[in-house]
């Protein structure tokens, strides 16, 4: 059965489906993940920069990334398996830190600071999340906040860049929008500590 | 066509009617004119009554029911109930009319003639008060003459050009109106004369006039010749007036009484014609305005006596003897003058039906959806039909929009996920936006950020929130398959590139083939019944 285009569109010519061509396999696909994450470990040679962030402030990245790690969604896999929850740990944060640059490493030591400052240290999740949700509307707390939310990500899933700030900017817009919800109606992020 | 003494009659039981009704607000006028059956005419002369919204009479109280019948000189004259919507007067403002996005001032293409700034100013064109709001803005209806002084005039509308009457005399006119991006420095007339509003009584007229600046440099030409200039053989019937939100129904102050009340004559009048005819029903009408540019309807019906909300004076106004049209003007074009002629069917568009696709996901997001129709018509014509695996989406999109609609309908997403939606629904937006209006451009390619959102995206839409997944787990495999078959691939690719890989047979397959294993995805389009290898 053939159709004729649709909405006006040119017509494309009506084709043979031939599927038998060659193509990678997601299982291909996978390794090809997988190698990428092997020549990214190939970074953890370099030497750990623990001491640009205080103790706390990593523990606050850590908890920083396992709040990302399962809201508002589990993080997906990007090629690394188990949950995302998991791969939250202060030993990846020290990896995610060998492959950030120095003067990201103070940025997002600034924004640990501002958010324990904000009193979201060992705090419940659905507090810190508001928390952060809040601090994410104040323009001035911008470039710390999102580097010390790119550095979670990062410890999270090797497959993001801790210099990145793409993935933080969208984390950080939503739950600002949360915030400002959870404003009008109370409640928003309820559910959210487990 | 009615004859004098009908006419007279009904006028007589017309006037019964609107004074039985005119406190109801959900009567907004009456008219005198022919019986519609089906959308047709019939040769029943009737009075026409107008409701913001017609009704069973069961559902109606018996005190506002409309009268079946009115007795006039003797005899008992039907009554039409037709639906006419609130009227107002009709600049863009208080309209309720989404007029798009202001055009700037220099930025032509795509901006209709009426819209830009002419020189010398044409009937037709964009006109406002230049200190009143800048959607006061409306049309610039003809040349006058005014007869006191014997200076040539334009001739507008006192709600635009005067602001309902709360200009001073001497405020500058300025083209185009403040709404298409003429400022004080586009000044082209200083306002002289209006006719007032009155709230006690009826007003026949919504009329003023402005003296131009230049006494000599003038032309009687429309805007873009969209149509003959007034003359003898072309002669004017009406100023627009007021009218709904769409457009459905408009209606005109005859000319004859305008440049009474005005003291004006047409600059083309002669001693041996004034340039004006008398409106009948039936009439064919022909106009050029801001708004809808040029359009042609005919005349429905004469002698309407309305309700109008006047947006700058805050009034409702009672308007009589008015042209009744369909379909003809549009917010913003009031004060176009209507001349008889054209084909009677030139009207001004519908009002877009919203996509109930972009509806029910909009509504469940919570996302302004169905106000992008543009851009998804602008993505589908100038991107999505440029390859094959784009007409393949489009073809997805019609078959199986009821599927998503009825996934959808009733429900509303959760606090996170509308959240997010708007997160993303921002980002790409403007992205797209950009995308469009620049194909040429190199520098904007796709990133391996957007690679992760759509992850994002397909996980959320898979349930990894915690809410109720709106994909099947089947449709959550094809997808994810699609990404790492076809989608990852296009990481750095600019917009040309896209759409050469996009045509590629290869791709189409295995876009195909990962959607055709999907029972709950409806597949047509460009596929053959050949059997799957």
């Amino acid at each position: 059965m053939r159709h004729a285009g649709r909405f006006g569109q040119p017509v494309s010519p009506v084709l043979p489906v031939r599927l038998s061509r060659a193509r990678p396999s997601r299982r291909g696909f996978l390794g090809l993940v997988g190698a990428a994450g092997a020549i990214t470990a190939i970074s953890a040679f370099r030497p750990a920069r623990a001491e640009a962030l205080s103790a706390d402030e990593q523990t606050m990245i850590v908890q920083v990334a396992r709040a990302g790690a399962v809201f508002p969604i589990h993080f997906p896999g990007f090629g690394e398996p188990g949950p995302a929850i998991a791969r939250a740990t202060a030993a990846r944060l020290r990896n995610a830190m060998r492959r950030a640059s120095g003067s990201r490493l103070k940025l997002a030591a600034s924004g640990a600071r501002l958010l324990i400052a904000s009193g979201l240290l060992e705090k419940p999740r659905s507090a810190q999340l508001d928390g952060i949700g809040r601090l994410a509307g104040a323009a001035e707390a911008a470039p710390e906040l999102t580097a010390a939310v790119a550095l979670a990500i990062a410890t999270v899933s090797r497959h993001f860049s801790p210099d990145s700030d793409e993935a933080a900017r969208v984390w950080l817009d939503g739950l600002r929008l949360l915030h400002e919800r959870a404003a009008q109606r109370p409640g928003a992020l309820a559910g959210r500590d487990a | 066509m009615l004859g004098v003494r009908v006419e007279s009659a009904l006028r007589q039981a017309g006037q019964q009617l609107f004074d039985a009704f005119a406190r109801d607000v959900h009567f907004t006028g009456c008219a005198i004119g022919l019986r519609r059956r089906d959308g047709q005419l019939t040769d029943e002369p009737v009075v026409v009554a107008m409701v913001a919204k017609k009704l069973p009479a069961g559902a109606v109280s018996r005190s506002r029911l409309m009268p079946a019948t009115i007795a006039a000189d003797g005899r008992n004259w039907g009554v039409d109930v037709v639906e006419v919507g609130p009227l107002t007067t009709a600049p863009l403002r208080g309209s309720g009319a989404d007029p798009g996005p202001p055009a700037r001032a220099g930025e032509l293409q795509g901006v209709p003639i009426t819209q830009q700034k002419l020189r010398p100013p044409l009937q037709g064109c964009s006109v406002s008060d230049a200190t009143g709001p800048i959607d006061d803005t409306g049309t610039l209806g003809c040349l006058v003459r005014d007869s006191t002084d014997g200076t040539i005039c334009i001739l507008g509308t006192n709600s635009v050009l005067a602001q309902s009457g709360m200009a001073a005399l001497g405020e500058h006119v300025v083209q185009p109106g403040g709404f298409d991006g003429g400022t004080s420095s586009d000044k082209i007339a200083i306002l002289k004369r209006y006719v007032s509003f009155t709230t006690s009584g009826q007003n026949f007229v919504d009329a003023a006039i402005a003296q131009l600046d230049s006494q000599t440099g003038y032309s009687q030409e429309v805007a873009g010749k969209l149509m003959k200039p007034i003359s003898a053989t072309h002669p004017a019937v009406g100023v627009c007036v007021a009218g709904d939100s769409e457009g459905l129904n408009c209606f005109l102050s005859p000319m004859s009484q305008v440049v009474s009340a005005l003291r004006v004559t047409l600059l083309p009048a002669t001693s041996e014609s004034t340039c004006i005819v008398a409106p009948e029903v039936g009439m064919h009408l022909e106009k050029v305005g801001r708004s809808s540019v040029y359009t042609s309807s005919e005349v429905a019906d004469i002698g309407a006596q309305i309700k109008v909300y006047d947006s700058d004076s805050k009034q409702t106004l009672v308007f009589a003897n008015m042209i009744w049209s369909q379909a003809f003007f549009l917010p913003g074009d009031n004060g176009a003058v209507a001349c008889e002629g054209g084909n009677g069917r030139t009207f001004v568009p519908p009002p877009p039906e919203p996509c109930p696709l972009l509806a029910s996901v909009g509504h469940y997001f919570h996302l302004p959806l169905t106000k992008d129709n543009h851009v998804t018509d602008q993505l589908k014509t100038q991107f999505l039909a440029q390859s094959l695996v784009g007409n393949l989406i489009i073809g997805l999109t019609y078959d199986n929009s009821q599927t998503v609609v009825d996934r959808v309908k009733g429900k509303q997403g959760s606090g996170i996920e509308e959240s997010y939606a708007q997160t993303y629904y921002k980002k790409y937006l403007n992205l797209v936006k950009a995308a469009l209006a620049d194909p040429g451009s190199n520098t904007r390619v796709v990133t391996e950020g957007n690679l992760n959102d759509f992850q994002f995206i397909l996980a959320g839409l898979s349930g990894a929130g915690g809410t109720p997944p709106l994909l099947t787990p089947a449709e959550s495999e094809a997808l994810s398959t699609i990404y790492s078959d076809v989608l990852v691939h296009t990481k750095g690719m600019d917009y040309d590139r896209l759409v050469s890989y996009m045509n590629e047979v290869a791709v189409w397959e295995k876009v195909v083939k990962a959607l055709q294993k999907v029972k709950t995805v409806e597949l047509t389009g460009t596929i053959t019944n050949e059997p799957l290898t």
